[in-house]
Parts: C-alpha cells; sequence; structure tokens
C-alpha cells in the first residue's frame, strides 16, 4: 500500500513538474517551481520502488533458470513456455525500472533547460509546425535544402537583442545512403543506411542589411578580403562588390575572424532575413543538466541556472551587424 | 627512365606551387598595406570639417590648423605601391597629435563637447582610427605569414633560388594597435 502511494504521489508531482516545464514563463515561476521541488524532496525522494518491479524481475530469472534444471519433471514444451514467459516478464521488469527512472531525469532536464532558457531572455515556441515550417524556409534559406527525408524544424526558440528579433531553430534531418551489392551468384541486394543529422541557428530580420553571403552559394559574385585567415574561414558571396567591400571594413574583417569565428554561414536575403548556422552550443537544450535525483544540487542550480556564451556572443554579433552595416 | 621523368616533372610542378604560394603571399600582404593606406586617406576627408571647426570655435588652442596641415601633407606622401613604414609611423604620429588635441579640447569645453557637429566628428574619428588600426593588424598578419614563407623549408630554397623575395617589416608603434579590442586566439 505504501509502495504504490509513494509511487502515486511522485508520479502525480512529476506530472505537475512537467506542466511547470512548458508553463513556466519568467525567473518567479521557476523559484515557485524550485521551492515546490525542495518542499517535495523534505517528505519524499525522487526515486519509484521498484520492489514489485525487482520481485517480478527475480521471479523471471528463477523461471528460467528452473526451465534448465533437468531434475525437475518438466515436458520439452512447458520448460519453453517457461523460458518465453520468464524472458517477457523480465523485460517487462526491467524495462518498467528503466521508463520510470528516465522519466526523473527526462523532467529534471526538461525543467532545467526552460530554467537556461528563461535566463537567457528566451521564449520556447510550440505554435508552429516543424515540416511546413521547414518546407517555407527552405524556399528562402539554401541551407535547409538538405537531407533526403524526414526534415523538419524541431525546436524553435524566440529571442532578441535591442530592437532586432531573433529566431533560434534546431533542424533535423537524415540522410539515406542506398548500396547496392552483387554476391558471387549474381543476385543483387539494396541496402540502405540512415543517420540523422541536425543543425542548429538562428534567423534575425535586419533593416537595411541584405544580399551577403558567407559559406553559402547564394550569390554569383565572389569577393575576399586582405586577411589570409579570413578568407580560409569564408567564402564571400554578395550581389556586387562594392557592397561586400563596404560592410567588409578591415575592422569588421577582423571581428569576424578573431571573435565571431563561430559562425558556420551566413545567408542574409534581399528582404534583409539573415540565417546564420552556429554551433549546437547556443541551443539551451545542449547545457550540462543536473539531475533531479540529488533535489538540493538540482534547486540551486534550477534558482541559477547556467549562462549560454554562445548566444550571447551570438546577441553580440548582431549588434555588431547594426552598429556598421 | 620514365621514373627519373616522372620524377623531375613531379619536382617542377611542386616548385611551381611553391613559387605561386610565395608570390601570392607577398601579392596579400601589398593588398593589406594598400588598405591601411585607404583607411589612412580616408582621413583627409575629415581635414575639411577640423579646419571648418577650428574657424568657428576659438576653444582650439593657435597651433591645432598647424597640426591639421602637417596630417593631410603627411597623408598625402602615403604610397599604395610602395611599403613605407617611416610614412606610415609619421601619419600615425600626426593623426595622433591632431585626434588627441580635439579631444582634449572637447573635454576641456562641455559646451563645446556636447554639441552634436563635435560628437559626430569625435565618433567618425573613432571609427577611422578602429579601422586603420584593424588594416594595420590584417598588414602584419599578412607580413608575417609571408616572411614565413620564404623562410621555411623548402620554401627557402625555392625563394633562394628562383622568387628571390626579401624579408617585409612589421609595423609597430605605441598606442596604434595595442589598444585593439581582437586578440588573436591561438
Amino acid at each position: 500500500m505504501q509502495r504504490s502511494s509513494r509511487n502515486k504521489i511522485l508520479k502525480e508531482h512529476l506530472g505537475e513538474l512537467k506542466a511547470h516545464t512548458i508553463t513556466a514563463k519568467s525567473k518567479d515561476d521557476i523559484n515557485r517551481v524550485a521551492q515546490h521541488i525542495s518542499q517535495f524532496s523534505k517528505r519524499s525522494a525522487y526515486s519509484f520502488n521498484h520492489s514489485l518491479a525487482i520481485a517480478g524481475l527475480g521471479l523471471a530469472v528463477l523461471s528460467i533458470l528452473l526451465s534448465f534444471w533437468t531434475q525437475m519433471n518438466l515436458s520439452y514444451d512447458q520448460r519453453i513456455w517457461m523460458r518465453i514467459g520468464g524472458f517477457i516478464v523480465g523485460v517487462a521488469c526491467i524495462a518498467n525500472m528503466w521508463i520510470r527512472i528516465i522519466s526523473i531525469k527526462s523532467i529534471g532536464d526538461q525543467l532545467y533547460v526552460r530554467a537556461v532558457a528563461i535566463n537567457a531572455g528566451m521564449e520556447r515556441d510550440y505554435a508552429f509546425n516543424g515540416n511546413s515550417y521547414w518546407q517555407e524556409l527552405k524556399t528562402i534559406f539554401p541551407l535547409f535544402n538538405c537531407g533526403d527525408e524526414s526534415q523538419s524544424i524541431t525546436k524553435r526558440y524566440l529571442c532578441g537583442v535591442d530592437s532586432t528579433p531573433l529566431t533560434l531553430f534546431e533542424f533535423k534531418y537524415v540522410n539515406v545512403l542506398t548500396q547496392h551489392t552483387t554476391d558471387s551468384n549474381g543476385n543483387s541486394r539494396t541496402s540502405k543506411t540512415k543517420s540523422t543529422h541536425y543543425k542548429y541557428g538562428m534567423l534575425v530580420q535586419f533593416i537595411d542589411f541584405n544580399y551577403l553571403a558567407l559559406n553559402t552559394k547564394r550569390f554569383d559574385i565572389k569577393w575576399d578580403s586582405a586577411s589570409r585567415t579570413f578568407n580560409k574561414l569564408y567564402k564571400v558571396r554578395c550581389a556586387s562588390e562594392i557592397q561586400a567591400a563596404k560592410f567588409f571594413d578591415p575592422k569588421v574583417v577582423l571581428a569576424f575572424t578573431d571573435k565571431y569565428n563561430f559562425i558556420k554561414s551566413m545567408d542574409v536575403n534581399a528582404q534583409s532575413v539573415a540565417c546564420f548556422e552556429l554551433p549546437k552550443d547556443v541551443f539551451p537544450t545542449q547545457v550540462k543538466k543536473p539531475s533531479l535525483r540529488k533535489p538540493e544540487d538540482f534547486v540551486k542550480k534550477l534558482q541559477q541556472p547556467a549562462r549560454i556564451p554562445m548566444l550571447e556572443d551570438a546577441k553580440s554579433l548582431i549588434q555588431f551587424i547594426n552598429e556598421n552595416k | 627512365m620514365f621514373t627519373l621523368l616522372v620524377v623531375v616533372a613531379v619536382a617542377i610542378i611542386i616548385v611551381i606551387i611553391l613559387y605561386n604560394q610565395i608570390v601570392g603571399n607577398l601579392n596579400r600582404a601589398k593588398r593589406a598595406w594598400s588598405d591601411v593606406i585607404t583607411y589612412e586617406k580616408l582621413k583627409q576627408d575629415m581635414i575639411p570639417q577640423l579646419t571648418e571647426l577650428t574657424d568657428d570655435f576659438k576653444e582650439f588652442e593657435s597651433d591645432f590648423i598647424e597640426k591639421v596641415t602637417a596630417l593631410r601633407e603627411s597623408i598625402s606622401v602615403l604610397d599604395k605601391d610602395d611599403i613605407n613604414l617611416k610614412a606610415l609611423a609619421n601619419v600615425e604620429s600626426k593623426s595622433k597629435a591632431v585626434f588627441s588635441s580635439f579631444k582634449a579640447t572637447a573635454e576641456n569645453y562641455p559646451e563645446l563637447g556636447s554639441t552634436k557637429i563635435v560628437q559626430d566628428l569625435m565618433d567618425e574619428i573613432s571609427d577611422k582610427n578602429e579601422n586603420v588600426a584593424a588594416a594595420i593588424t590584417i598588414y602584419n598578419r599578412s607580413v608575417e605569414h609571408f616572411n614565413n614563407s620564404i623562410e621555411m623549408v623548402p620554401y627557402n630554397m625555392v625563394n633562394s633560388l628562383f622568387a628571390r623575395k626579401r624579408q617585409l617589416d612589421n609595423f609597430y608603434q605605441s598606442g596604434t594597435v595595442e589598444s585593439y579590442d581582437y586578440k588573436p586566439k591561438f
């Protein structure tokens, strides 16, 4: 009775926390959740009671072992059924324990990511369709024109710097490699290997800054600077050389070489919408997360979440472009 | 015989590649120098405004106009095709004298410093100086790369036999580039 009530209480509590991972909007909300966790941890631990699953696993193992004991007076069919039954029960018990452990970790991680995002002034946006959003972006930026299947924008965060709005995105795509092999008998076989990839970046709406691309084949005209390091890092393409030369003055070239060398690509279209491909560290989901199973440490880190240095650098890049465009 | 021909052909190709790299590095250093001169010469655009200011405001020291004239003369000596570090150093020191005097006057007379024309001019001066400092930094890096390319093995052999390029000097002057924000990441 006590076991089931402890599991029930923890399950209900995790449900509440899960709701907070979506509804929390401010630091005050996060502090309230932290207090809630702190109070709960005084009454109960953040671990499920697995005694029933452990007992089931023990019985499953016993059943399998007994099926191999020759002195037991059992038919062949009975032995097979004991093994099958033992295997199914054992796997179910292990899966049950694993799902419960993972559910605690997953909710803790989501909550912490939410706190990191709020601390960085970002808001998770759920109001979009990943596939249709990708279709829309694909027509605007070549960056999204890759992968063979399952292309989708999986996560989106909204934030801004000064008065410039920016959208962070996580783009998922799957590459399919098809291989045809023929054996010595002349039989041909086709095998497919799928690999999932992610790209991270940001979309920024600038004003009067356009027709420029770094490491993206958007425009026909190429431009290079006097800096060898810059030329090695970036292949500049533009609508007119004078436009590139005006923006990339020595100050900007040096800043892009030394301070903003994390940019993988930049693509600015005619409407001054820029798409930057950035390292994955720009996303709040990539920070190191504390464990909810250690509530004291978790609460402390939830109240003072980690910063996202890459996001701060990206914001500083936008300010820099606004000042020098 | 065939093997010998292949070896000779490969050696010739390698020499050509190394030779072209040396020439390319020298040309990049020359282009970086040309950028420095371009941005130094852009300072000339501000000279009429500075002269006008001295006419309009009596707060400027009497020798300010002389400093501005000296700056204009030193800039006119600069040549994009001739890497002359002494001439550049002369411009930089004259430029520093003018802008320090300008800044000091603006600070000593707050009513003058707060006028829009002076504020705009100070922003422009700061932007031009930052660009010159950045251009000099790029030039120094290009020179270092070029010097490495004529001193390192096997480039030094190709240089001494065929290219015969001489080392270039870096530009260094106190207060010119060391205050620059961006430091290379090693």
